[in-house]
């Protein structure tokens, strides 16, 4: 009978404790070690569209920045952009032009970045309490502490447009897109690699391009 | 949902803690079925606890009772591309799952349940949530739901003298239908433990 009531006083309670603490706070992976795991590529083109029939393509000599009114765009990295680019393009069988009229598909490349802010917020449990008369409301909790960290990302987006297409109108077909994002964080020669591989792996996994 | 639950377990924790009859906890260490489960989560996962009580009928070689459960499954697939339709994706993916069963149990004793060694066989239906992620980049995507679930267990408790506590070691199969939010789950699994009859 001691025997019994010592299992259910101590270790009852206990399994029951654990429990719940596992079940309140589940469990997370650990987050990757090096900034460019957290790059993303993505693509996606036409499936109806016969990119075979591709010869020439144009690449305008700039990259377009999404910024807002009064900001300077950020620069740094444009010639790697449009290296890559014109290096993949070319390696697809592709010629490039500088003449609008002649060209089978344009190519645009767009860059923006974000400036983003994650603030978590830990609140005293205990400090907060309703209030006894519910018309007046509840008490407001003790203030517990609040951590915030910020990071930049970096997007670039590569659109491939027919040179044919009627510009006038209301939506505008995109053929193929690739995309690539990833955190701003690093030397420039870090994010310039990163920015290089990324593309390259737009078109690696884009063989449907090839001619 | 998941608050529910937390509420569900401990009022179960609360009862079986009072029950007449026998409970254990136990380890597991658990294998991936097959199916789109076994590729969201392809590796052997080492996280896995089970809380049990049962109380013993008339014939003692028959108890029931309920469990509760923790698994956490994760599977750091590295760089990997992914298509679907026309859009492919390529990153660094994890994906990892957290599993919660609430199961009413069966057992069967195959001899005395105070003998050395016990074979039993043991069945549980119930419900659990779960909460399926995968991260890639600086996104996540995140599906949480409350699944039907079923267990089915055959092992061997080995009793100490006196025939009341003893080791157990088991091995163990989990099946969840999929849902709208959740892939169709299951996995195999061996436990380890220990238990007693009270």
């Amino acid at each position: 009978m001691k025997h019994k009531t010592i299992y259910r006083r101590l270790c009852m309670p206990m399994f029951t404790a654990i429990f719940a603490m596992l079940l309140h706070s589940s469990c997370l992976p650990p987050l990757p070690d090096n900034v460019e795991d957290y790059d993303l590529t993505v693509t996606t083109f036409d499936e109806d569209y016969n990119f075979g029939g591709i010869q020439t393509y144009l690449l305008p000599d700039t990259v377009a920045h999404l910024i807002s009114a009064g900001v300077i765009p950020n620069t740094t990295f444009d010639d790697e952009i449009l290296n890559s680019l014109a290096r993949n393009l070319d390696a697809l069988g592709w010629t490039r032009t500088t003449d609008m009229a002649t060209a089978d598909i344009v190519v645009v490349a767009t860059a923006f970045g974000q400036d983003n802010e994650v603030c978590y917020a830990y609140w005293d449990y205990w400090g907060y309490y309703w209030g006894y008369y519910p018309p007046y409301g509840g008490y407001p909790g003790y203030p517990g502490y609040v951590s915030c960290s910020s990071y930049k990302t970096g997007s670039v987006i590569v659109q491939m447009v027919d040179r044919t297409i009627d510009t006038s109108a209301a939506d505008i077909p995109l053929r193929w897109v690739g995309a690539m994002n990833g955190l701003l964080e690093g030397s420039n020669q870090n994010i310039s690699v990163r920015i290089v591989n990324n593309i390259d792996q737009m078109f690696a996994q884009s063989p449907y391009l090839k001619n | 949902m998941k608050r529910l639950f937390i509420v569900c377990m401990l009022l179960f924790a609360g009862y079986a803690s009072n029950a007449q009859g026998a409970s254990e906890f136990t380890y597991q260490m658990s294998i991936p079925g097959t199916g789109e489960f076994g590729d969201f989560i392809s590796k052997v996962t080492w996280v896995g606890f089970t809380y049990q009580g049962r109380k013993m009928l008339s014939d003692e070689q028959w108890s029931v009772g309920g469990s509760i459960s923790w698994f956490y499954m994760v599977d750091e697939k590295g760089r990997t591309t992914y298509e679907r339709e026309n859009v492919t994706v390529t990153g660094y993916v994890t994906t990892f799952t957290n599993i919660f069963p609430l199961l009413l149990t069966v057992q069967r004793d195959f001899k005395d349940p105070y003998g050395t060694v016990v074979p039993f066989a043991r069945i549980g239906v119930g419900g659990a949530w779960q909460d399926q992620r995968l991260d890639t980049g600086i996104y996540e995507f995140k599906d949480d739901d409350i699944q039907f679930a079923m267990n089915g267990e055959i092992g061997v408790r080995l009793n100490g003298a006196g025939g009341r506590n003893g080791a157990i070691i088991a091995a163990t199969y989990h099946w969840m239908p999929g849902t709208d939010e959740l892939l169709d789950t299951n996995f195999f699994g061996v436990k380890v433990g220990f238990g007693g009859i009270h």
